[in-house]
């Protein structure tokens, strides 16, 4: 069947995780999985229990009450030979249960078997394996069927059997995929070495590691089946009267539609609950299976309140008592607290900080662009006088590109991959400037040739994938330059980029803010870079904005302990591209932050004091801030 | 049933649900009352457009087995009988009429010579003539060419053109109904064009009649849509009533009907599912209860099944079965009960009733007979057959109350006539036919078709015998006294005269007569 | 690519192959041949014999095989017993039928799809959960009783569509289109649900990906993210799936056109099954097979074209 084809071919395309132990006690406990496996379980209890719990036999008629509708002496009604539904019903299970489970054992054997000895053996047997499985999945089940069955005559045992054959390559091929990936792992490759037999490996070690696949594909198979099944018997063939079965109840309602279209209902909710249910199981057997550690998280929500109104200032961004929380498991987590940062027109501003310690979240938080479920919970950022956390979406829109632009950390990722770069840029012309297409283009050209292209054209045609890491970043920069912004955010803009072309990109962005009077806020974690772009930076620790300040004074003299570190672990020509790692502990993770001072744990100045409540800003001299309160024992602060 | 029509089984395609080839010879040997409901109507719906040039929109709810006349049966007739004129007509009264013949006789008084007077003039479609050498030709072909009337032709030792129209017949054998085989109802009487015959693949794609119309191969789509256009030649052409006849293929009854209330089509012939519907949809709705349905017991020596070589255990079958309740469950108030393969106000009918309800009637005969636990009774029947499925259904919970358990098996419609001598019994669903016809198919030794075990009777065949060379009164008599014959029997368990319907707009007037057969196709009319 | 599309095009001749030679052996094994079923019961051994002989059923299977699988190579798939009929010039005749419906039915289905997986992965959860539910209860109930209650509303109770038959393309498009509603509505609801969980997976995957927040971070407005890169990337996946969307509609014919009368080629197969008419059958299971395979190439090569990275390299 189409679904069953289909997710299987699904399941190739998407390898999944093979770690299933207990993805059925985890179908349980989904409400839909308990719900679906429930149903089912109730269909064959029912149909096993139908000689008990049925009011009538199957084939119990009664002349004078044909085709009735639902009364207390026979609940679903009765047909054209007044025989009770609900009973023909239950029976019906039996027919239709059995079919599908020898479709599904030949399936899943075969499908096994195969699969196993191809990923597992790999070799020729692999490449035989994989030649017959291209062959037999063009092969059309339903006319093929039929064609079986034009054959052999009247016999629904064949035609599962043949069913089960006949969808078992789609499913060897997942079957092979997790095999695959499981034969390289440790464990088995050190079965093998030991000499262990290959049928005892494959069964022991290979075989439960991917049974969570083969039982996604076994619901599947099932509800395919039971479609199949009904399918075929409605169109007549296997049928086997007086019992029966749900396909020809469909069928003998069909005959008398006119007379009692009710008979319709029974058997097709029946029938449609039945492969929905397989088909939901088999959908939360694959989400348990391979989603185990996503767990439900709880969004932040920013304030009701609007921020209150910051002193006037000259500068182009103002940000303000900015904390910034994303999901976590209970409560949302901060991950950015109590910020306060500027930038004045034509400024270039350098934030810097080890990874994980929320740089880039900030850098997204300026322009709105948090992730979902992440919201700034608190302060302000004022753009050019506007407040930017309290703005609609239409109008925070409006800002970026034109007034805020940001360039990201992986060029390679940051360009569609199915579009032109020329038409990157021109879609962002066209968007802030408008204009005819022969200007739209003659801008492009113009904003390819500002990041340096020497041939703007050929350039423009070319996709993402047939750029260097540094012609998609000067790409993206063109890009963020369309706009004509006035603030541009660039996150980590060389960092995975050669060394030779970080100079270029660098040397690229200074020129751009000079020529275009254009404010920069330069996210990185390396401070050479930092240091040959900034006149000012802000320095993060775990959240916080742990000292500020003049880059020439403040590398020289740091007036915190962690800038202090930083600046030490760097060799004093740091090479570029590496973390700054030297500096003994770890960052402390988002939401187990300590009360006091957040570098307290790695500090070997820290004190009770430190630790005891959070750290206010102090101001060491003009134009610098620490969050230190032994600032004064640092070389930076004594001076 | 419905082998052509590509369908779904939740719509019986033929009228009474038989099995495709059983209906077959249940049209082949169609008589029957007729009961007729709204029929005859006056005044048209407006539309206007039906008249001699107007188009007649037939729906069918099976394609034809085959549009040749030799080949197709009684299901396939609609889609034939356009273009196709036999020599007899048998008309909507139940009398025969001269057409391409213009009279006939048998030359002495024991049946066994015959002869046909030709009309002068007729060509056929591709402008042959049709004359003693063709009808002839056409004779000789039925006969030897394995087609469904060659069992009644059998006997035809010789056909002789005594002049260019006039063919004369000698038989071995008695043969009483040669102008009854000559008319469309049997088949026989269809001619084809000699062309037609000495290229019989031809013959199932194109029509070579001397009929009203010709199949126009470029407008037809096979099991879909068939369409007939004037034949230019036809030797009546002020006959003809429509410039053109549609025949659709509608396997699903209740579409059809909507079909048929949305005027996309003039007339269908249906099945009882629909035919409340359409009655109260005020369709006219034309009935003919013709087709006996039940079992036959087909093993009367017991080969397979020991107890049924016991006529007291085939008797006690009878007395099992509540004939008045299943008709009425089966077929409402269109079916009628019977006990034998005869009907009412036909040949052979008898009005004494034999086998009543009688539950202990019936186990005091299995338990005299040694067969007080009752026995398992297995019985074929083909599939897509939902009445007569449903029938032994019922009639197998009624066996069950005097112990008899019946296994139903169904085969696919290829494997049903192969498997009739694998099972003791099977279903029975053929149309009531003068009894000559139906003793050729069913229960005399020689019988073609319906008789797997070649059972015989020597009282049956001696009053066949006899009736083959008898004529009116007499004839009637012997008749009467085979039916009585096989009734004591009890080689049959009929239960119901089953319906065959035909239901039509106000646009149509079918001719449709109360106590006959259905009428062809060609003698429909516009009405008003 | 290229030497992937011939490996491809070589396992489908094999494939085309071994299916039309299972049926022929298949058949060696059948009870009851064809010249019975034309028959009927009616006949003597002599007819039987005839007609065997005319039909050439009284040779081995290998050499009627070979007989065949010649005249099938000419295009020739043989004459059916049963109707007389040439197998070829009936399945090109039906073939318009067949693939009307399933054409149209995919890309409705594509286009249904594509916007309830966009509509999923871009509103919340509450729109993706009703698409879910409404997508998957068109999955789960058999698609032959969708078309019976579907007949039933429409065209029974309430005769606002034609249930049964087809007019041709050429004959009159607003007629062609009006017979097609009913069958193409209940393949669509058959089809749906999968697309959309595809689409809404591949949309949800493509809409997190950097680049978005790159065209989001400069200004590219939220409609063309949606609709001009993400769809567009997603339509690459996409083009898979209506491939096999494409090949499960064309088996749910086999029970479509049953239901709707349509003389397409699903219906042929039932009727040839039922009839024991093993040319036909056996043309329309190598016709099938091919549509099959050219479906198949026919993703491949869109895949292709779609996907700048296979397509300029």
């Amino acid at each position: 069947m189409t679904t069953l084809e289909e997710s299987a071919a699904a399941e190739v395309a998407q390898p999944r995780s093979t770690r299933t132990r207990g993805a059925w006690r985890a179908a349980v406990l989904r409400p839909l999985g308990l719900v679906s496996l429930s149903y089912l379980a109730l269909l064959v209890v029912c149909s096993v229990l139908a000689p008990v719990i049925a009011g009538y036999t199957p084939t119990e008629t009664d002349l004078s009450h044909i085709l009735s509708l639902p009364t207390v002496a026979h609940p679903l009604g009765t047909d054209a030979l007044g025989r009770d539904v609900a009973s023909r019903l239950l029976y019906g299970g039996r027919t239709s249960l059995v079919d599908a489970a020898i479709a599904v054992g030949v399936g899943m054997t075969v499908a096994v078997c195969a699969g196993l000895l191809a990923g597992y053996f790999g070799g020729w047997v692999d490449r035989a394996f994989t030649w017959l499985v291209d062959v037999m999945l063009a092969i059309p089940v339903i006319v093929t069927l039929l064609a079986i069955l034009a054959v052999v005559g009247n016999h629904m045992s064949v035609a599962m059997i043949a069913l089960g054959i006949l969808v078992s390559p789609g499913i060897a091929r997942v079957v092979r995929g997790a095999t695959l990936a499981v034969r390289h792992e440790l464990y088995i490759a050190a079965a093998r070495v030991t000499g262990l037999p290959h049928r005892y490996v494959v069964v022991r070690h290979v075989l439960p590691r991917v049974a969570g696949p083969v039982l996604v594909q076994a619901s599947l198979l099932a509800g395919g089946a039971l479609l199949m099944d009904a399918g075929l018997s409605y169109l007549g063939l296997g049928a086997r009267p007086p019992a029966p079965t749900w396909g020809n109840m469909i069928s003998e309602a069909a005959g008398v539609i006119d007379r009692q279209p009710w008979l319709l209902v029974p058997p097709g909710v029946v029938l449609g609950l039945a492969i929905l249910a397989f088909g939901l199981l088999g959908d939360v057997l694959r989400d348990t299976s391979a989603e185990r550690t996503r767990r439900r998280t709880t969004p932040a929500r920013p304030p009701r309140t609007a921020p209150p109104p910051t002193e006037p200032t000259t500068a182009l961004l103002s940000a303000r008592g900015v904390t910034v929380a994303v999901p976590g498991p209970d409560r949302p987590v901060r991950v950015v607290e109590n910020l306060d940062l500027d930038i004045d027109p034509g400024e270039c501003v350098g934030l810097v900080g080890e990874t994980g310690c929320g740089k880039t979240i900030t850098g997204r938080a300026l322009l709105g662009l948090l992730p979902p479920g992440a919201a700034v919970t608190a302060g302000g950022i004022r753009f050019d006088g506007t407040e930017l956390t309290t703005l609609s979406r239409s109008r925070l829109g409006a800002l970026r590109g034109s007034q805020i632009a940001m360039v990201f950390q992986d060029p390679g990722t940051s360009l569609d991959p199915v579009v032109t770069a020329g038409a990157h840029i021109a879609e962002l012309v066209r968007r802030h400037h408008g204009g005819s297409r022969a200007q739209v283009r003659a801008r492009t050209r113009e904003l390819l040739g500002a990041v340096d292209f020497a041939e703007p054209d050929l350039v423009a045609a070319r996709y993402p994938h047939q750029l260097s890491g540094g012609m998609a970043q000067r790409v993206a920069i063109a890009m963020a330059l369309a706009g004509e912004p006035r603030l541009l955010i660039a996150d980590e803009p060389t960092t995975a980029l050669d060394v030779t072309v970080q100079a270029e990109i660098l040397d690229l962005l200074r020129n751009l803010q000079r020529e275009r009077a254009m404010a920069i806020l330069l996210i990185s974690h390396d401070l050479r870079v930092i240091a040959t772009m900034c006149r000012r930076a802000y320095v993060m620790y775990a959240g916080h904005v742990v000292e500020s300040g003049d880059v020439a004074g403040m590398f020289r003299h740091p007036a915190h302990p962690y800038t202090d570190g930083l600046l030490a672990s760097a060799p004093r020509r740091a090479r570029p591209g590496e973390d700054l790692t030297a500096i003994a502990g770890t960052v402390p993770a988002p939401g187990s932050w300590p009360v006091g001072c957040h570098f307290a744990a790695r500090c070997e100045l820290a004190t009770d004091e430190c630790r005891a409540a959070p750290i206010p800003l102090a101001r060491p001299r003009a134009r610098r801030r620490t969050r230190c309160l032994h600032y004064d024992e640092l070389p930076g602060g004594r001076a | 049933m419905n082998a052509h029509g590509g369908a779904p089984r939740q719509a019986p395609s033929t009228p009474t649900g038989l099995s495709r080839r059983t209906f077959t010879v249940g049209v082949l040997m169609t008589a029957g009352g007729l009961a007729l409901e709204g029929c005859k109507y006056g005044g048209g719906d407006g539309g206007g457009a039906k008249g001699s040039s107007g188009t007649l929109d037939v729906g069918e709810t099976a394609g034809p087995t085959s549009i040749d006349p030799t080949k197709g049966g009684g299901e396939s007739k609609t889609f034939f009988e356009p273009a196709y004129d036999p020599l007899i007509y048998l008309a909507a009264d139940g009398s025969l009429k001269p057409r391409l013949a213009t009279s006939w006789r048998y030359l002495d008084g024991a049946n066994r010579s015959f002869e046909m007077t030709l009309r002068k003039g007729v060509h056929f479609s591709d402008g042959a003539p049709l004359n003693a050498a063709a009808v002839k030709t056409n004779i000789e072909y039925a006969k030897t060419a394995g087609t469904q009337v060659s069992p009644f032709m059998a006997t035809i030792s010789n056909v002789t053109a005594v002049d260019d129209h006039t063919v004369r017949l000698a038989l071995s054998e008695s043969h009483p109904l040669l102008p009854l085989l000559f008319s469309q109802q049997y088949f026989a009487g269809n001619m084809i064009s000699p062309k037609g015959i000495a290229t019989p693949a031809q013959l199932a794609k194109q029509t070579f009649g001397a009929g009203q119309y010709v199949l126009s191969s470029a407008q037809t789509t096979t099991g879909d849509h068939y369409t007939y256009l004037k034949n230019t030649k036809y030797w009546q052409p002020d006959q003809v009533q429509y410039g053109k006849v549609v025949v659709k293929v509608l396997p699903n009854e209740n579409t059809a009907l909507a079909a048929l209330k949305t005027g996309q089509i003039d007339a269908v012939h249906g099945s009882y599912a629909i035919a409340q519907a359409a009655k109260s949809a005020n369709l006219g709705v034309a009935a003919s209860p013709s087709i006996v349905m039940g079992i036959q017991l087909n093993d009367r020596d017991g080969k397979l099944s020991k107890p049924l070589a016991d006529v007291r255990v085939r008797r006690a079958l009878n007395f099992a079965v509540d004939r008045e309740k299943l008709t009425k469950a089966l077929f409402g108030t269109y079916g009628v009960a019977t006990e034998q393969p005869a009907a009412p106000g036909q040949d052979g009918y008898s009005d004494t009733n034999v086998y009543r309800y009688d539950p202990a009637e019936a186990k005091h005969l299995l338990s005299s007979a040694g067969y007080a636990g009752g026995f398992t009774l297995p019985v074929v029947i083909s599939s897509g057959n939902p009445y007569g499925t449903n029938l032994l259904q019922a009639m197998g919970e009624q066996f069950g109350a005097i112990g008899v358990k019946l296994s139903i098996q169904t085969k696919g419609q290829a494997q049903f006539f192969p498997s009739l001598d694998k099972y003791p019994a099977s279903i029975m669903g053929w149309g009531v036919a003068p009894i000559y016809f139906m003793g050729r198919n069913l229960w005399l030794r020689d019988a073609v078709g319906m008789n797997p075990f070649k059972s015989s009777d020597p009282t049956v065949e001696r009053l066949d015998k006899q009736a083959t060379a008898a004529n009116g009164d007499a004839r009637a008599s012997l008749d009467r006294q085979i039916v009585r014959r096989l009734v004591d029997l009890a080689w049959f368990v009929p239960v119901v005269l089953s319906p065959q319907f035909l239901f039509t707009r106000t646009t149509v007037d079918s001719g449709a007569e109360k106590g006959q057969a259905l009428p062809s196709v060609y003698a429909w009319q516009p009405a008003g | 690519m290229w030497r992937f599309l011939s490996r491809r095009l070589l396992v489908s001749v094999a494939l085309v192959f071994v299916v039309s030679f299972l049926t022929f052996l298949l058949q060696a094994v059948t009870p009851g041949d064809t010249a019975r079923v034309i028959l009927g019961y009616n006949y003597t051994p002599e007819a039987y014999r005839h007609l065997r002989a005319e039909l050439g059923l009284d040779q081995p299977v290998l050499v009627q095989y070979w007989h065949w699988l010649v005249n099938a190579l000419h295009g020739n798939l043989g004459i059916s017993p049963i109707s007389g009929n040439d197998v070829s010039a009936e399945i090109v005749k039906r073939l318009p039928v067949t693939l009307s419906l399933v054409v149209l039915a995919t890309l409705v289905t594509a286009l249904v799809g594509v916007g309830l997986g966009v509509l999923g992965a871009v509103r919340g959860r509450a729109t993706a959960r009703a698409v879910d539910v409404l997508s998957l209860a068109g999955y789960a109930l058999p698609n032959f009783w969708l078309a019976l209650v579907l007949v039933t509303i429409f065209a029974v109770a309430v005769p606002l569509l034609p249930a049964t038959g087809y007019v041709p393309l050429a004959t009159s498009p607003g007629r062609w289109l009006v017979y097609l509603i009913l069958p193409v509505t209940t393949l669509v609801l058959q089809g749906v649900a999968v697309f959309a969980r595809h689409t809404r997976d591949s949309m949800r995957d493509v809409l997190s990906r950097d680049f978005v927040t790159m065209l989001r971070a400069n200004g590219i407005p939220e409609r063309s993210i949606v609709f001009r890169h993400a769809l567009r990337n997603a339509a690459i996946p996409a083009v898979t799936v209506a491939g096999l969307t494409f090949i499960g509609l064309l088996s749910g014919t086999v029970f479509i056109e049953s239901v709707f009368a349509m003389p397409g080629l699903g219906g042929l197969a039932v009727q040839a099954t039922t009839t024991h008419d093993l040319p036909t059958i056996q043309g329309v299971v190598v016709v099938f097979t091919v549509i099959v395979v050219l479906v198949n190439l026919a993703v491949d090569l869109a895949y292709g074209w779609l996907n700048p990275k296979v397509r300029v390299s």
